[in-house]
């Protein structure tokens, strides 16, 4: 099984590329001498200073295993996509997975490597006492689980970006990191070496777990979706990233996983709010990925209509996505609701907190807010086609953003949002804002008005939306319609307008 | 071996393919021509499962290209006309990543290597990098490459574009030994002349519909109507003019080289060799008196010039 992986062509060319000895000895010195350098300085201290070395060290292994080698991967699937020869390895018998996984792990091999390098170092920590080992495998652990999690959302990337990822950019992207990225991740290292400390646990529906149990709990669903959508447009660009039943199971997923950790923070309305923000998002993403585009949605009618059938099914990938909407904002507002109920109004809690009462406003705001954003977008592409990101974009800056900056000149102009309504009042009108405005949060410095703000033109932009839908799914319709009457008529042979005699000798 | 039924495919608001219907047997070599903008390059990425047809259903070896794809994987060969490389591979590296890819043992996979290195005369360059090749060096490499899962079907989409002259009729041998050997071939090409050498049938596109398709010389007969006759005359030359004009059948003489005398003849075989006893009772002095083989480039330009007009 082992052999038969190893000899996964996709692995074996990026073994034979990125291990040459030079490259590879280059790499390896550099990663090297780093870590001798954050050794000698935990020596500077007596006695030997195992924390910052630790903290030092992982930080290293997780830029030069978890974002170096994602640019890796998203620069080798993207150079492969760019010059077209995935195309070669799409049709060859190798499976989607064999592929898949060769870009995965193949592409990173030099970055595993120089990440390899720091065990000993890590190991040197360990043995001078601190952290001890079990300390050491739970953090390896869950570096290896980040790093896989960014490599699959830098392979789906590669995939999907047009341009794909170049080498020069990788090279750029690796120092940008190396500059202004390291530093934060070193720190926190710092941070999370203090869990290390205590045998922290987290609950999961009243079970309790380590730490790191709980954290791979949720990057392995992430990671697997995202293998998931990978998978799919490894198979064929064509394909969405997932179909409409798997992002319904997805959202289905991370709500069951936001929901069963909400026990661990029960008397405060910052993580329940943090969650639903984040359920939004999941959900906004998972609408896109499963939105047609004008040229999809008139090819699912014409095979349709081929088979007999009035348009494509309803959860075929060419159909249009106000069902999706409907479930996935099903899901949503459910799981919200079930995050709320885990919310109790703490009484020492500072201004400005979500209310238990008014949380399930936010909940019904959010689920609006993922429809108009899904029916929106797919107005866009039906009515636009290729011009619809322009415009969509456009909507989303005057709707999204342009309140937060109206927002920002409020504030410089009146002062903090507490001595004025104004200020609270524009920031509720975009949804970033708006969702957390709906729980009352500015109750206390602009009343409802900013909940009102919010709801009003999440109700309009939803109202409009499911309208301009309705009309383009018809326009498209008889778009096809036109234009198939109009190739379908009989073109003149053109062998009967030559002449079949020979002309006079 | 290729069977194409009522193929549909759209690019946004653009037909690029209509209801194209065509088939391809063992060991024929199917010219597929048209301009640039005809639908061929997508015609041949629709078969290998690249492009999503709208409707229409594709078949290699009577497999379906979605119920099996890894099947049609296996059996279908293709070599686009700008080839794409891994930079950063040896020749014999690349070429054993697709050896590998098509499930060929590692114990075999460096003498099929060498053995379609050799083929196509790359075998001093074994172990050059790929961008010290030139282009028509990765052409080659490229058809080694297709040639390597020795497929059942093979889709060349202008394989000869930057090929030297030796490469060319290396390519033409091999596409001839292939086709001896019973595969089919669906090729694209702008070079009409060379195309003539080893195709077998013709499938003109234009706007992305089949204008034509069949064998040559059965096209060839539907168009035009007639054959082309070749006639090499040493000497009385305006008696052979006078004789080959007094035929009804015979159309205006054009001459072509040296002594050749060209014209289209709507006679059938017995009519043509009448013609030929006629020169010779007349005393005009025949090297050679053939009829000439099915010319595409005349043959695309009649059927291509009604298309556009």
């Amino acid at each position: 099984m082992l052999r038969e992986w190893l000899d996964n062509p996709i692995f074996v060319k990026h073994l034979r590329s990125r291990l040459r000895p030079q490259a590879m000895a280059t790499g390896a010195s550099i990663v090297a001498l780093i870590c001798l350098c954050i050794v000698y300085g935990g020596f500077q201290s007596r006695p030997f200073d195992g924390r910052m070395a630790f903290a030092a060290l992982m930080g290293v292994q997780f830029v030069v295993l978890g974002l170096v080698g994602s640019v890796q991967v998203g620069a080798a699937v993207g150079g492969a996509k760019g010059t077209g020869i995935l195309d070669f390895h799409r049709v060859s018998p190798q499976t989607p997975t064999e592929l898949t996984l060769g870009f995965l792990f193949g592409a990173p091999i030099r970055e595993y490597l120089m990440a390899a390098l720091t065990l000993p170092f890590l190991l040197l920590c360990a043995w001078l006492g601190y952290p001890d080992f079990r300390g050491l495998v739970q953090v390896e652990v869950m570096v290896l689980f980040v790093a896989w999690t960014l490599h699959a959302l830098s392979l789906l990337g590669g995939l999907v970006l047009k341009g794909g990822v170049t080498g020069q950019n990788a090279l750029g992207a690796s120092i940008g990191i190396g500059i202004f990225v390291a530093g934060p991740i070193v720190g926190a290292f710092g941070l999370l070496s203090r869990l290390l400390d205590v045998d922290y646990r987290l609950e999961f529906f009243g079970f309790s777990l380590p730490w790191v149990a709980f954290v791979v709990l949720h990057v392995s669903a992430l990671l697997a979706f995202v293998m998931l959508a990978a998978l799919r447009k490894m198979e064929s660009e064509r394909l969405h990233g997932l179909t409409k039943r798997q992002a319904l199971a997805a959202m289905a997923a991370f709500s069951v996983l936001a929901v069963g950790g909400m026990g661990n923070w029960p008397a405060n309305g910052g993580p329940q709010l943090t969650a639903l923000y984040a359920l939004t998002v999941i959900a906004i993403v998972l609408i896109s990925l499963t939105t047609p585009t004008q040229a999809e949605y008139a090819r699912g009618l014409r095979r349709a209509r081929k088979q007999g059938e009035s348009g494509p099914p309803v959860l075929d990938d060419a159909a249009p996505n106000r069902p999706i909407i409907a479930a996935i904002g099903t899901v949503l507002l459910a799981a919200g609701s079930l995050i709320g109920m885990a919310m109790v109004d703490d009484p020492m809690m500072w201004r400005g907190m979500p209310k238990a009462a008014s949380f399930p406003h936010s909940v019904a705001y959010a689920t609006i807010v993922a429809a108009y954003f899904g029916l929106g977008l797919q107005y866009f592409l039906l009515r636009f086609g290729r011009r619809s990101a322009n415009f969509f974009g456009l909507f989303l800056f005057v709707a999204w953003v342009l309140p937060l900056i109206l927002g920002v000149v409020t504030i410089l102009a009146v002062g903090p949002p507490g001595n004025d309504p104004r200020p609270p009042l524009i920031f509720s009108a975009t949804p970033i804002v708006g969702i957390a405005a709906t729980s009352d949060v500015f109750e206390d410095a602009a009343g409802p008005g900013p909940a009102l703000v919010a709801f009003t033109l999440a109700l309009l932009f939803a109202f409009v939306f499911n309208t301009l839908y309705i009309k383009a799914v018809r326009r498209v319709r008889h778009a096809v319609d036109r234009a198939d009457a109009a190739i379908a008529k009989p073109d003149p042979d053109p062998l009967d307008a030559l002449p079949a005699e020979p002309a006079p000798a | 071996m290729l069977s194409i039924r009522d193929l549909r495919v759209d690019y946004d608001d653009f037909c690029a393919v209509h209801d194209l219907s065509l088939e391809v047997g063992p060991g024929e070599v199917c010219g597929l021509i048209g301009p640039n903008g005809a639908g061929k390059t997508t015609t041949m990425r629709t078969i290998l499962g690249l492009i999503e047809p709208t409707y229409g259903e594709v078949k290699v070896m009577g497999s379906s290209i979605q119920d099996d794809r890894e099947l049609v994987g296996r059996a279908v060969g293709f070599m686009p006309d700008f080839p794409p490389v891994y930079e950063d591979l040896k020749v014999w590296e690349f070429l054993d990543l697709f050896a590998a890819s098509y499930r060929i043992p590692k114990s075999m996979r460096g003498e099929v290597v060498d053995r379609h290195l050799d083929l196509v005369g790359l075998t001093e360059k074994r172990d050059a990098t790929v961008p010290g090749l030139s282009r028509g060096m990765r052409q080659r490499m490229m058809l080694a490459k297709t040639l390597i899962p020795d497929p059942a079907v093979l889709l060349l989409d202008e394989p000869a574009s930057g090929v030297d002259p030796q490469g060319r009729i290396d390519l033409k041998n091999i596409l001839k030994r292939v086709s001896a050997e019973g595969k089919a071939v669906l090729i694209s090409s702008h070079i009409l002349a060379e195309m003539n050498e080893f195709c077998t049938s013709v499938a003109i596109m234009e706007r992305g519909r089949l204008v034509v398709g069949g064998r040559i010389d059965e096209v060839n007969r539907r168009i035009m109507g007639d054959m082309a006759l070749a006639v090499e005359v040493l000497s009385d030359v305006e008696l052979f003019r006078r004789v080959v004009a007094a035929d009804d059948h015979a159309g205006p003489i054009e001459a072509r080289a040296d002594g050749i005398y060209e014209f289209r003849y709507r006679g059938d075989a017995d009519a043509a060799a009448g013609l030929l006893a006629r020169l010779v009772a007349e005393g005009v002095r025949v090297a050679s008196f053939s009829r000439r083989k099915d010319n595409l480039e005349e043959l695309f330009l009649k059927v291509g010039a009604k298309e556009l007009s």
